[in-house]
Parts: C-alpha cells; structure tokens; sequence
C-alpha cells in the first residue's frame, strides 16, 4: 500500500499504486459475487464483500482511470466520464441524458458528481403516511443513519460543526467545511437579508488531507472547481479513489470496458449462474452465485428488460424519476470566478416543507458555479441566443453565479423506461425514457423559482434568467415488501430470482429531495450487510 | 491561437495532462474532413460566422463536428422526436442551405435563424443543436475563454 501522497510539480494527488497485483479470476471460476457497475452503489458493496473474504468480480463497462494521468481541465476531452450511448428521451419534459447525470468509467457518475452529500429527511422516507402523496420506503431512517455514518466517515466528508436541518447528529462531519466560493457568498448573504436560513454543504471533498484505507493520504482540494468533469488529484471521494482502492486491496477484481448484455440461469430459471459481458470485441460468460445489479436508474432496468428477468410486477421500468433542477443565474458587479471552488458549497432546507401548502416533498437550495463549457452550452440551449447577443453574455461569465434548486419527485406511471425499436452502438435496443412533471412537481418549481429570484434580486444581480433541467436519474426497479408493486424487497433482493440484488437508485420508491448519492452508498453496505449475515446463517 | 496558448503551456500552474489536451487541439485544427461535404462545409461555415461573428474559430469547430458525426459519438441522448444526428445535420443543412440561397445578406439571414429557432420543428431542433455544439466548441479553446477575461487551467490551487 502506498501510504504517500505523490507530488509532481506541485500538484498534489493520489496515488493508484492499488491496481498494481489487483487479484483476478477465471471466467470459469464460480465466484461468490458478480457486480455489475462500479458506482455509488457497485463500489461499497464490493468493498464491504471482499473485507469479508468473499471473492468477488465487478464489472464496468466504462475505462480505469487515473485521475493526475488522465483527467484535464478542460470540459470538452473529458466527456469520456459520461454514458454517451445514445438513450431517448420522450414525454412533456424530455430528460437530458449524457453529461447531465451519466456516468462511465471505474467509479461511474461519482467520477463527475458535484460531491453534494446531504442525508435525507427522516419524513421523506415516509412521505405517504404523512401527506398522502409519494411512496413509502420500506426502510426507516433509524435503520439507515448508522451507514450514513459509516459512509460520512469512510469518504472524509466535509460539513458544517452543526448542521441546522433534519434529524439531530449523534457525530459531526469528519472534516471542517469547504471554503465558500463566491456564488456561494452572494447566495448567502441575500438569504440572510431575507430570512432564509443557509448553511456550508456536506460535500465528499476534502478540506484537509485525509488517510485513505488503500489509498495513503489523499489531498485536500485546490478549489480548482472542475468537479463535474473528473477531480484531478483524488481531494474528491469519487469512488475510484475510497471504495474501490479498499475493494481491490480486499482481493476484488475490477474489470474494465466488460459490458454486461445478459445472464445465464439455471434450469428452473430461479438463479443466475453466470453473467454474460462484452470484452474486447468477445461474449463471456463469467460463472458466479449471486449477482449484484448496480448500474444506475437507467441501466439496471434496461439490462432486466432485454433478459425478460425480475418483471413478474411488471414494475421494471416503472416509475422513472428526476429531481426537479430548475437554475437562476444572475450577472454581477464583482467579479464572480465560476470556475473556482467546489461548485456547491453553500445549501439550504429551508423549503423542505412547504410554507404555504403549496407543494407536498420539499426541495432545497443550493449555490452553482459553472464551468465555461457548460455555461456557453446552457445559455445557448436556455436562451437560444447567438451572434453579439452571445458574444455580450460570455463576456460577462466571470461575473455569473448561479442557485438551483433540486427537489423531491413523486413516482408515476406516466413516467417510464422502455425497450426502443432502435439499436444502439452495441446492437442492443436503446433505452427510451417517457418523462412529464407532474402538478406537484411543476408547483414546486415555480415556488423555486420565485425563492431564487428573489435572492438574486435581493444580491444585487442583473439580467436574471431561468435554466430548466432535471438531475439524477431514478426509480425503475422499486424496492418494496408487496411483490406485485415492486420488483426487490426491503433488502434489495429480487422477489422473483433467489440470488439477483439490486443496489443502486433505481430500488428508490420516491426520489427523496436530496442528492442521492449518500443515501445510494448507505443503502448498498445495508443491503451488502444483510447478504453476508444470511450467507453466513446459511453456512 | 498560438500566442495564447503558448502563454497557458509556460504556466507551471497547468498539469501536463491539461497541457496535453490542449495541444492536441492545436494539432487537430485544419484536419480532413470526414463527414461533411464541400456543400456543407459552406453552409456550415456561413452560420457558425452568424452565431460566432467575427471569431477565427470556424475551422475548427467544422472539424470537431465531422469527427463526432464521423464517429457516431453525440452527446448521449435525442428528443424521440428526432431523427439520430447524422440524419438531423443531413437534412438540417440541406434545408438551411436552401433558405441561405433566398436571403443572402447578413440581417436577414440572422433573422431567419431567430424566427425558426423559436420553433417546434425539425429544422428549429437542427439549428438550436448545431448552435449549442458550435458554441460549446468555440468556448473550449483557450484563446476564446482569455478573451472572456477567464483563466480556468491553473490546476494548483488559487483559492475559491
């Protein structure tokens, strides 16, 4: 293990010294668990089953990165981090896929996540006892905030000494926040003067240096603001540098561009016996006894549907979400550097209940600096302006700052994942997403929208305008006790497969109004947990 | 370009895989076209000078362009109600050059691609997708983002 941070011109970052001697298996060789995606929900389970001794192949369709060798601060050349196979998009609101929410690589959308780690409200988990509206989940979150814990520590969260919403903290984050970047400040100083409560964010970046099982010590961030397009040092906790290292050191292999098309089962058609992959140009088949399907919102079910398998609710599919991620950007006076800090650092729940009965589910606030790319890209397809319009607009970037809200989304059947007729690069068929807002939804937006600009307002920007998109991608596969309305139980088994597990966001019954990614990774080492205690009560 | 980036690559700041990219850019600049033919590469060249006016950078977001579409690489998603890229940019300019040859001063074809980029049709898609692409292009070259007073390479820290 290496236990030094490396140095090379003085740019700090990780060493990947732990692929070096990763174990690996045989195709042939009956494995204990195959998973399928190495991200917020692949890797802590891996990690959590090769710390039990269990041998264990993940496989990733993405490439193996390392982050100082291959990661450039420049948006366009790292687009190699999102899921470019081409997905469609249908219904009112037609959800905007690639580098909006899809990721590919070792490490999946972690490699480009805005590292926003906030918990959800216990009420959240509940919201259909307690409104009338939603889903329930089945799992409460006194069973979740150990592992929300677990997950806070494990990646050196930075947050706040005390932070003002939701259930009280048993511990404080492990590291002291992040610095406010300016959009940050603008934000919360607008709030302030108008009674709106804000905090620093929990992000998984680190303010400090901070010890790595498996990695050494990784640095803290160099505010170089580039975080949705790869962090170049391993100061995020993406998953390539935190849980995978601590998988492979744990006797995993982690297989790279090995894109899963299928399984093989047993004669009942009850078990899986082996998963079917593309790898350099050649069908495999890698034997195994259980299979942990991780593959995001979108292609877990995809995967399921092309295999007739787990669908006997016909819930595969079903269900799709997205947060509402509606943007207020506003031009400046000072000089706002958009580029520079970790792009969220400033947060508030204020509005996770609605004030007036607006809305049912809540969202929260959050500042947004942007990357120049991504800015040109959305005041083009926001705005549809061009020639000295443009030109007038771009010239003011470094002045911009940005607050977007991200908020709660309720499951329905209008929204949905279907098999296309179209193939796509692969020759599998193209996964086609229907997807409308619903009345609660578009409520709470335009609520958001008259919050955000109202704080811009209040900071003193000009030329304040709306940028309508959604974030995450979620639902597909709901977890539930009533196997007619859900496709895997609370402990994320499938009910129709004896050894199929599914742990990434797609079991989500609702979307919860926070970043999912904390919530991903705390119910995957729950689910992982529960599998080793049966395996090991069976043995 | 050169001056410019010449400046960025001196810059101890700015880590070799940055450096990298961006001088591969340099080297990609100019390159034979794969996709596009001389027909279009006109037509092309006469609207991104509408969307990008005066900026020298039409070359190369051609050639970016003829890559993606060459390759079949997007950017991961379509409206359903639109045909797949290489078909889109086919009769999408194929259409603008037709309308490019009923107006031919600059006023009034700057006001043909604001009336049809405000609607729902085909043609509206093609124009708002080739606009967002030229202008994302243009942005990632380190002269465009010096001249908007933005200096986003330095990879050491220089605070938030």
């Amino acid at each position: 293990m290496n236990e030094l941070t490396v140095l090379t011109g003085d740019i700090p970052h990780v060493s990947m010294n732990h692929w070096q001697g990763m174990r690996s298996f045989l195709d042939s060789d009956e494995v204990d668990v195959v998973v399928i995606g190495t991200g917020a929900g692949g890797a802590p389970a891996m990690s959590r089953l090769g710390s039990h001794g269990l041998k264990v192949v993940a496989l990733e369709a993405g490439k193996k990165f390392d982050p100082h060798r291959d990661f450039a601060t420049d948006e366009r050349s790292q687009s190699k981090l999102f899921w470019m196979h081409e997905r469609v998009s249908l219904g009112k609101d037609p959800i905007m896929f690639g580098n909006n929410n899809s990721g590919k690589g070792v490490g999946g959308s972690t490699l480009h996540f805005t590292a926003y780690v906030p918990r959800p409200a216990p009420e959240s988990l509940r919201l259909k006892s307690l409104t009338g509206s939603g889903e329930d989940w089945p799992v409460n979150f006194e069973e979740l905030v150990d592992y929300l814990e677990e997950v806070e520590e494990f990646l050196g969260v930075s947050g706040p000494k005390d932070y003002p919403w939701g259930a009280k903290r048993r511990k404080s984050y492990p590291l002291a926040p992040l610095p406010l970047n300016t959009p940050a400040r603008l934000m919360e100083k607008a709030c302030g003067s108008i009674g709106i409560k804000t905090s620093a964010a929990a992000n998984a970046a680190l303010s400090s240096p901070y010890y790595q099982k498996g990695v050494g010590m990784r640095p803290a961030c160099t505010n170089r603001g580039y975080c949705q397009v790869g962090c170049n040092t391993g100061a995020k906790s993406s998953m390539d540098v935190t849980y995978i290292p601590h998988a492979v050191l744990n006797g995993v292999e982690v297989r790279e561009e090995s894109f899963v098309t299928g399984f093989v089962l047993n004669g009942d058609q009850k078990k899986i016996i082996g998963v079917r992959y593309k790898k350099d140009g050649l069908e495999k088949v890698q034997r195994c006894k259980s299979v942990f399907l991780a593959a995001g919102g979108v292609e877990s079910p995809r995967l399921l549907l092309q295999s007739g398998l787990a669908n006997s609710s016909g819930k595969v599919g079903k269900n799709f979400m997205a947060h509402p991620g509606l943007e207020i950007w506003g031009t400046f006076d000072e000089n706002t550097r958009p580029y520079r800090g970790i792009p969220g650092s400033l947060i508030s729940e204020d509005f996770q209940k609605s004030p007036n009965g607006e809305y049912h589910g809540g969202y929260l606030l959050q500042s947004i600096g942007v990357m120049p790319v991504t800015f040109a890209s959305q005041l083009t397809r926001g705005r549809k302006i061009f020639g000295n319009d443009l030109l007038k607009q771009m010239a003011a970037y470094t002045h911009v700052a940005g607050i977007n809200m991200l908020g709660d989304c309720f499951p329905s059947d209008e929204n949905f994942l279907t098999l296309s007729s179209e193939k796509d690069d692969l020759g599998l068929p193209k996964p086609e997403i229907h997807f409308s807002y619903g009345e609660n939804e578009k409520n709470m937006i335009q609520h958001a929208q008259k919050v955000m600009t109202e704080i811009w307002e209040k900071a003193g920007a000009k030329d304040i305008w709306k940028f309508e998109r959604s974030a995450h991608v979620i639902g597909t596969c709901r977890m539930g006790d009533d196997p007619s309305r859900s496709v895997v139980n609370r402990h994320g088994k499938c009910h129709d497969l004896e050894n199929l597990y599914i742990v990434d966001n797609s079991i989500f019954p609702s979307a919860l109004s926070v970043n999912p990614a904390l919530t991903i990774m705390a119910m995957s080492l729950k689910i992982t947990d529960h599998f080793i205690k049966n395996l090991k009560d069976r043995s | 370009m050169n001056a410019n980036l010449d400046f960025v690559l001196s810059d101890g700041a700015v880590s070799q895989c940055t450096k990298e990219v961006l001088l591969s850019k340099e080297r990609k600049a100019g390159s034979a076209l794969k996709f596009f033919s001389s027909k279009e590469v006109e037509t092309l060249e006469s609207a991104i000078g509408i969307f990008l006016p005066g900026k020298n950078s039409t070359s190369y977001i051609i050639s970016e362009l003829d890559e993606e579409l060459a390759h079949g690489l997007g950017k991961g998603w379509r409206v359903g109600c639109f045909p797949e890229d290489k078909t889109l940019y086919q009769h999408g300019l194929k259409e603008l050059s037709e309308k490019f040859m009923l107006v031919k001063s600059r006023p009034e074809r700057e006001s043909l691609i604001q009336e049809h980029l405000g609607q729902q049709t085909l043609f509206a898609g093609f124009l708002g997708e080739l606009l967002v692409k030229a202008v994302e292009i243009h942005y990632s070259l380190p002269a465009s983002l010096l001249e908007i007073s933005c200096a986003p390479y330095a990879d050491k820290d220089s605070g938030p």
